[in-house]
């Protein structure tokens, strides 16, 4: 027998932190490339920096690293995602630190040598928990994206997310006032509704 | 992880503060820098998955 109700929608950061879950597996990294590739480029350079006494490492190393990091995520079985066992943002850190050491041991296979071990990880900067949180919230906009009629969406952007006013976007769109009141009003809803759900407080703060 | 000391991304009266960081964080994903940088790793990857794929 199918559902009377309608199942509640699974937030996309859960569908992206669950390979096996929701979007396509193509998909799904390509997003998740687009939402957290800020953090991840900065948790590369800060552990290369750790690893390597302070030297910045080079761009295209860093896009290796982050390359390997979703390759990973979303291909070995033996970094799959468990959100029991801690956060994202340190499950990530995890990888992306083993991904350094694994590029820096084939780029400087005679300090590998010379110093042993790359140990340790460097710890969360300000820049890399702001990249985090910036990539969480943008996460939540791509699931409102997902949720609310585009036209309903697309009056929020212009007037919520790019600035415009509501009085130009009501000019651009052809319609009363109002109309863009409504629409920004039906979509704050949505935005309240998905700032209550944990999964996005639990990424959010460290 | 103890949720309960989390408190939400929203709560009365600051509104205005979640939108501002929403905005941000939209604008940051637009920008021309994420977007280049995005085109390199994603061609990276695509190479990754493409020669994994063919290892197994």
């Amino acid at each position: 027998m199918p559902n009377a109700m309608p199942e509640t929608p699974v937030s996309l950061l859960t569908r992206l932190r669950d390979m096996e879950a929701g979007a396509s597996w193509e998909s799904s990294w390509k997003v998740f490339l687009e939402l957290y590739q800020e953090p991840l480029r900065i948790m590369a350079w800060n552990c290369y920096r750790h690893h390597t006494g302070g030297a910045p490492p080079t761009e295209e190393f860093v896009a290796d690293v982050v390359a390997n990091v979703v390759s990973d995520f979303y291909t070995r079985a033996q970094y799959r995602y468990d959100p029991l066992r801690g956060k994202l943002r340190r499950f990530l850190k995890t990888i992306t630190n083993a991904r350094v050491v694994d590029l820096l041991r084939k780029e400087r296979p005679l300090d590998h040598i010379e110093l042993g071990s790359y140990e340790g990880t460097a710890a969360e900067s300000e820049a890399e928990g702001l990249a985090f949180q910036r990539s969480v919230l943008a996460t939540l906009v791509e699931d409102l994206r997902n949720r609310i009629p585009l036209r309903q969406f697309e009056v929020f952007e212009m007037v919520k997310l790019k600035g415009m006013s509501a009085e130009a976007a009501a000019t651009v769109l052809g319609v009363k006032r109002g109309i863009v009141d409504n629409t920004i009003h039906r979509a704050m809803n949505a935005v309240r509704e998905l700032a209550k759900d944990p999964v996005y407080t639990q990424e959010y703060y460290p | 992880m103890n949720l309960q000391n989390d408190p939400p991304l929203l709560t009365d009266g600051d509104e205005d503060q979640l939108i501002h960081k929403l905005a941000d964080a939209y604008k940051q994903t637009e920008s021309p820098e994420s977007e280049e940088w995005v085109r390199v790793i994603t061609e990276k990857t695509n190479r990754l998955l493409t020669e994994q794929a063919a290892e197994e």
